[in-house]
């Protein structure tokens, strides 16, 4: 009686911590370091860095790649901390940045929605980026 | 009621029992998968183990220490359930476990943050400040948990008065108010607005309802219907002093024989205070007897309560009595004070085979001694009366006895126990050497909480 309470208890709590596993995003790798430019770029790309932007949650630089007055490539040379949240929503925001950017050829995009520390440091710094590189 | 309705009743409840115990279990199971859903086992590095086990501390202490408030909240199906000394000890055990794990979710979660970020421990303190408001509330709440174990730990070495705990540990709801932002805000599992916040808020809303339902709600709606007051205070030989309650239709509140209540006395000095009291009386229609001696320092100064004092009430209290029974006959025990419950337990006896035994250093010293007489030869209960200075079991060290020498049939019957702590331990071990089943004793302690 007391033995089948306590294995019935116990498996509960296992079944139900099991289910919240199952339902675990994908984890993520821990960036091993800058990346190297990922797409061919062209003759004459330049990168431009935004002034590094601390905040509580670590520190964001953005890194733009202009080709001919267009943007080609968004990318972080830092962004958060090695924390694994901080590398699991930074390796969502990141892209998300570059997408937006790359459509709107401008640093001024919408805040990335669970990402409330990255947005805006990270928006800053782009604006670093694209005003040395004379795109305002 | 038959026998076999008893056993059948004291099976349902050890089922219910058993499904309380397993829904606190699984409670928290439920956070620590959502925990585990927000990607918090996820690790790539040995130290990542460190701050995963960091947040489950701090979402499993928040879980035990809503658990605490449900278990203190006087909700009806606990109180019947658990009883509510037990309902106390395990709400007291969960604290303690709760506030380690505290200290773990704050030692670690500061330390391997300080490390991924590259901050000093106070720089990393500093950074969490600068997150907002919340976490300096919540820092701020850690110093006010920490006294308050620090006072239930000092209380339990007798250095602290009942009175005096009492009062720091109120301090937990400040506590608790000042913790729960941050997990809403903070909290990487919560934060989302998705199901785990939906389920935070439940917990919270389950907990703190019932809490807020019978401690606040019910006690005042008692007070608005029975307007109980105190009618009379009447000294005992034995120093002890009954306290009449007058109020209409007060037996409507319907406690069985031998619970107890909380009782608030609302006049200066002593409304502060809730104690709890058994009745000493079977309730009459419009008034209840409790019976007091002048152990604590509120129960002294019962005696100058002025007559026509209002008195806030909770209750009724405790598994102390017929619904626990499982066997066809009882033997009521009880020493000093303790003799209240029994007392009232006695008056309302009327099925099976009844002793009561009575425990105190003189005859002089045992209170209400003439009314249970009075009620055991009414109800041809066997009356042993045990006098004279300690000895080394619970029994006078001159005429040293033990339940089964005063009682032939003690497999037969339920064994209900109130007195002291240590001497009622001392009864349970005679019982327990003599072979009585664990479900068939019963002891009140007068719990604090």
């Amino acid at each position: 009686m007391r033995v089948a309470k306590v294995a019935v208890i116990t498996g509960g709590c296992a079944v139900i911590v099991g289910a919240g596993l199952a339902a675990a995003p994908e984890p993520v790798k821990a960036p091993t370091g800058p990346d190297p430019a990922p797409s061919a770029t062209a003759a004459g790309a330049e990168t431009f860095d935004g002034p590094p932007i601390s905040n509580p949650r670590g520190t964001y630089q953005a890194r733009i790649t202009v080709v001919n007055g267009e943007v080609v490539d968004v990318e972080a040379v830092v962004a958060g901390t090695s924390a694994p949240e901080s590398v699991s929503i930074n390796a969502q925001a990141i892209p998300e940045f570059r997408t937006r950017v790359l459509a709107a050829q401008s640093w001024d995009v919408e805040a990335v929605s669970g990402a409330s520390y990255t947005s805006p440091a990270f928006i800053e710094s782009l604006q670093g980026a694209f005003s040395d590189a004379g795109l305002a | 009621m038959a026998i076999t309705e008893r056993a059948r009743l004291v099976r349902r409840r050890r089922l219910w029992a058993d499904a309380l115990h397993a829904a606190l279990w699984w409670s928290g199971a439920v956070a620590v998968a959502f925990v585990a859903a927000s990607g918090g086992f996820a690790a790539t590095r040995p130290i990542d183990y460190v701050y995963n086990w960091g947040r489950i501390a701090g979402v499993i202490a928040a879980v035990l220490v809503m658990n605490q408030v449900l278990l203190i909240s006087r909700v009806p199906w606990i109180e019947r359930v658990l009883g509510h000394d037990r309902a106390a000890t395990t709400h007291a055990n969960m604290g303690k476990v709760a506030f380690i794990l505290m200290l773990m979710h704050v030692g670690f979660v500061l330390m391997v943050t300080a490390y991924y970020d590259g901050r000093s421990l106070l720089g990393q303190i500093g950074a969490f400040w600068e997150l907002g408001w919340f976490m300096v509330t919540a820092t701020f709440a850690l110093g006010l948990f920490t006294l308050v174990v620090a006072t239930s730990l000092l209380i339990v070495r007798r250095r602290w008065r009942y009175e005096t705990w009492h009062a720091v540990h109120l301090i937990v709801y400040v506590a608790i108010a000042l913790v729960v932002p941050h997990q809403f805000i903070e909290g990487s599992t919560f934060r989302g607005k998705g199901y785990a916040w939906w389920f935070w808020v439940m917990l919270y809303v389950l907990t703190f309802g019932s809490w807020l339902a019978f401690r606040v709600i019910r006690p005042l709606a008692l007070y608005a219907r029975y307007r109980p007051e105190v009618a009379h205070v009447t000294p005992n030989p034995d120093g002890s002093v009954s306290v009449g309650i007058s109020g209409a239709g007060v037996d409507r509140l319907a406690s069985r024989p031998g619970q107890f209540f909380l009782w608030r006395f609302l006049a200066p000095g002593y409304w502060r205070e809730a104690h709890p009291y058994s009745l000493s009386r079977v309730p009459g229609p419009n008034d209840l007897r409790i019976s007091v001696s002048p152990a604590g320092d509120g129960s002294a100064a019962l005696a100058n309560i002025p007559v026509g004092t209002r008195v806030i009430i909770e209750g009724p209290l405790g598994v102390f009595s017929e619904a626990v029974r499982s066997r066809p006959g009882v033997v009521l025990v009880a020493a000093g004070i303790g003799i209240t419950p029994i007392r009232t337990m006695l008056e309302a006896h009327t099925d099976g085979p009844c002793d009561v035994v009575v425990r105190a250093s003189s005859e002089a010293d045992a209170p209400l001694i003439d009314e249970v007489r009075e009620l055991a030869r009414e109800h041809g209960a066997n009356l042993h009366e045990l006098y004279g200075p300690r000895g080394d079991n619970w029994t006078p060290a001159l005429g040293s006895t033990s339940l089964a020498q005063l009682v032939d049939d003690l497999d037969e019957r339920d064994i209900y126990i109130c007195g002291p702590i240590a001497w009622t331990d001392a009864v349970v071990a005679d019982a327990v050497a003599a072979g009585v089943a664990p479900e068939a004793i019963h002891r009140e302690r007068f719990g604090w909480a």
